[in-house]
């Protein structure tokens, strides 16, 4: 670009480092499609003339269990990071390494769960409103999990190919805000789904 | 430079927060209460945890005021519509 078309079009800066602000303007707008799904399922529950009990519907011991993993998860994922910004390789790849595992763990959890509903108790998405609302809700939420899995599973590949140290390590910063989103996010349906 | 120097928060006590207010809300959501009041109840406890985990997991507390105040923005249309939703769910009933 000429120094001419630079003075018409100076390049803004707004002292937040690109990817970092590009990631939040990302969760921005994923916190409007959640907020949308749980309106809709508000909207829904309110104007309907009956509602089953999610505490004798769901299994909330095991769902329970599972938020317990995905904070966990966010517990192994800070610590990797912290390990990077110190230079400590090793912590810093047995935490990415948790956070995969736990990820993957919460998603096969989720999939028994959906098994058992649908094949033991005939809770299929079909069978009520709420199961309708229960699946949609859930279901987007693992697939946004499943999509955090894979993303910090390259992570940690690139870790063990030595990416990342004290001076560099945003790839972690980065993909652990969309995980930590996601785990937010459960934090919220686990209460209004599960529970309320 | 791509690494951040600020001060590392207490991971494991925002750790142990979240696990205390998630068993607390379990017990919370069985309590022999109005369902209004347990439903008020747990949804405050849901949003002090969705605030640890945003305030120290995802470091804003550690952010420019310009990148929070981004973060904030959607809240407002999220509030306005869930309140407003609320509101015309009343009326109609």
């Amino acid at each position: 670009m000429s120094d001419a078309a630079h003075a018409i079009h100076p390049t803004e800066n707004i002292g937040i480092e690109s990817r970092k602000l590009g990631m939040w303007l990302f969760l921005v707008s994923e916190v409007m499609f959640f907020t949308g799904v749980i309106g809709a399922y508000i909207v829904l529950r309110q104007a309907a003339p009956s509602w089953p009990d999610p505490l004798t519907t769901l299994n909330i011991p095991l769902t329970a269990f599972n938020t317990f993993l995905l904070i966990v998860s966010s517990a192994t994922l800070v610590k990797g990071l912290e390990s990077a910004r110190n230079n400590d390789q090793e912590g810093m790849q047995v935490g990415l390494f948790l956070t995969v595992l736990i990820g993957a763990l919460f998603l096969s959890i989720q999939a028994y769960e959906y098994h058992e509903l649908m094949h033991v108790q005939k809770f299929t998405p079909s069978s009520s409103l709420f199961a309708t609302c229960f699946f949609t809700m859930t279901g987007f939420h693992g697939l946004h999990v499943l999509g955090g899995v894979i993303t910090m599973l390259i992570v940690f590949i690139n870790s063990l190919r030595g990416r990342y140290s004290a001076a560099e390590n945003r790839g972690i910063e980065v993909a652990g805000l969309y995980w930590h989103f996601v785990d937010l996010v459960w934090i919220i349906l686990f209460t209004i789904v599960y529970l309320i | 430079m791509s690494s951040e120097s600020h001060p590392q928060p207490n991971y494991g006590a925002i750790f142990l927060a979240l696990l205390f207010f998630t068993i607390v809300e379990i017990f919370a959501a069985n309590m022999p209460l109005p369902k209004l009041y347990v439903a008020l109840v747990l949804i405050a406890f849901a949003l002090v945890k969705a605030a640890l985990v945003a305030i120290f997991y995802m470091h804003l507390k550690f952010e420019k005021l310009k990148l929070t105040l981004i973060v904030l923005s959607p809240f407002i249309f999220a509030a306005i519509l869930v309140l407003l939703v609320g509101f015309d769910i009343r009326q109609a009933h």
